[in-house]
């Protein structure tokens, strides 16, 4: 399997506080991979540290590789600014800019990074979210009118205008109900034809339905990794076990 | 059970009273003046230039020349408080932020004849005179602080996810900064902005040794400018009755002008663009 991102030795923390540790893991190229564990294992600050929104907060640190297409996302000479264009991010609550409209939302990155044909690339980033139908006649209205479901289909498609090569999602759903997230799941799974995606949730149905690979954390440790299949039939380590069954966690 | 109900009425009574007890001086201020000055208030006294006593005469060059000197405060005083507040809430824990931040809390403090005499002494004693310039340089220095406050807090009240979200898009920080913090915040500051322009337009003290004043329309920004509350002053101290009144029709316009300020912010607060 050809890997798209390939991290290796990753530690990250904030301060003293040690979040990761030395996680080495690679994420194949169009499929979905999950990440799930206990809360405070460290599966949100692992997809930060994908698209360098980690260090973002103040005191917060990364030692380590990620490999974006072979080169080194935390080289001296790597952009930070290029690697979030190739990595787009969804977050766990929906966050539409509520000063702009649905329309200027979407195209808020497609003009940041000088594309002409803003109209086009906003229809189609908006299609590709399905969500044109449901807000075609109303694109200059604010988000805030939106339900929480469609909020995060604009903050998807949002991320798509940009044209990222990485989608990570950081627990996507929830915030939604279960029809919303049934959306987002599908939404996920159509996605994959042309983007690598990274989704971290704390729902393991959601990482049986969606995921080609999935990834357990403990405590900042990557316990297993292997396709989901295997992770949740055939778990190779006691404590994947134990947390599948719903033994803690 | 009793006891319990008789203090509670008597606790709500006194809320009650407080705040009627506190509506009062507001009351009684308008009611003053307005009986005292809605008389004086026509045409001409709204568009003339002042007269000697007997003559009639008009504030209309102070109307103008507050307009002016409000407007040279705000044409400084917005830009520099509103940049300076943007700086303070995205990078909060330097060194420069937190001086800014101290010296904002203190020139808030500082009484306004003081930052009168500052402007005299940087603008008025080196550029030749008195000057509209020095007056809008004196009410500058004293709404930047309130602007920088009222910027910064609402610029912290925007959640920081709409600021990973921008980045997260790979718009750099200070597109950031300037599309989606400062316009997600633009009500905060544009209701902050009008209530301290509305703050600095009734005061004295900074324009006597600076505008000073002028019995003729304005005549350039480096020429002294009569402005409201410098005339509603001066005319009040005059031995003439006539000027009293005029003084108190000053007063009434004054206090209309900065009344409106306050409820266009009202409408513009219910109006939540």
């Amino acid at each position: 399997m050809e890997s798209k991102i390939e991290v290796v030795g990753l530690n990250a923390g904030f301060g003293s506080t040690h979040v990761l540790k030395n996680i080495s893991l690679s994420i194949p190229r169009n499929r979905v991979t999950a990440i799930i564990g206990p809360s405070g294992c460290g599966k949100s600050t692992f997809v930060r540290c994908l698209n360098r929104i980690h260090e973002l907060v103040p005191g917060a640190w990364v030692r380590g590789k990620v490999l974006l297409d072979g080169k080194n996302i935390y080289d001296s000479d790597a952009d930070p600014v290029e690697v979030r264009r190739r990595v787009g991010m969804v977050f766990q609550k929906p966050n539409p800019f509520p000063a702009m409209s649905i329309f200027d939302n979407v195209a808020y990155g497609p003009r940041i990074h000088g594309v002409k044909d803003v109209h086009r690339v906003v229809e189609e980033s908006l299609k590709k979210a399905a969500l044109w139908e449901e807000v075609k006649h109303r694109l200059s209205h604010s988000p805030v009118s939106l339900s929480g479901g469609q909020q995060q289909r604009l903050c998807i498609a949002r991320a798509l205008a940009v044209k990222p090569e990485v989608i990570l999602f950081d627990e996507p759903c929830s915030a939604l109900d279960p029809v919303a997230t049934a959306k987002i799941e599908e939404l996920v799974l159509e996605l994959k034809e042309n983007y690598t995606i990274v989704i971290v949730t704390h729902n393991m149905q959601q990482a049986a339905r969606i995921a080609d690979y999935t990834a357990f954390f403990l405590m900042g440790e990557l316990v297993e990794f292997g396709e989901t299949a295997e992770i949740f039939e055939n778990p190779r380590d006691k404590r994947t076990e134990d947390y599948i069954t719903g033994r803690f966690g | 059970m009793l006891r319990r109900k008789l203090a509670d009425r008597l606790f709500t009574f006194f809320c009650i009273a407080s705040a009627a007890l506190a509506l009062i001086p507001l009351l009684s201020m308008l009611y003053t003046i307005v009986s005292k000055g809605l008389s004086v208030i026509s045409l001409q006294f709204l568009t003339q230039l002042p007269a000697p006593p007997g003559e009639g005469g008009g504030f209309g060059n102070a109307i103008q020349g507050s307009f002016i000197v409000v407007g040279i405060a705000s044409a400084i005083g917005i830009p520099l408080g509103v940049a300076a507040g943007m700086y303070l809430a995205e990078f909060p824990n330097t060194k420069l932020s937190r001086a800014v931040s101290f010296t904002a809390d203190v020139l808030t403090g500082v009484p306004s004849i003081i930052t009168g005499i500052f402007a005299y002494a940087i603008i008025v004693v080196n550029f030749g005179g008195f000057s509209a310039l020095a007056g809008g340089v004196a009410l500058a220095t004293m709404m930047i602080p309130f602007i920088v406050r009222t910027t910064e807090e609402a610029m912290k009240l925007v959640p920081w996810e709409l600021r990973e979200a921008s980045l997260a898009l790979g718009a750099p920080r200070w597109r950031t900064t300037l599309q989606v913090v400062l316009s997600t915040a633009r009500f905060g500051i544009i209701t902050g902005t009008l209530l301290t322009v509305a703050r600095i337009a009734g005061e004295t003290a900074p324009l006597l040794f600076t505008a000073f004043s002028n019995r003729f329309w304005f005549e350039g920004v480096m020429q002294p400018v009569a402005t409201l509350p410098v005339m509603i002053y001066t005319y009040a101290i005059s031995p003439f009755d006539e000027w009293h009144a005029q003084a108190w029709g000053g007063a009434l316009v004054l206090v209309g002008m900065i009344l409106t300020l306050n409820i266009l912010v009202r409408v513009a607060a219910g109006r939540r663009w």
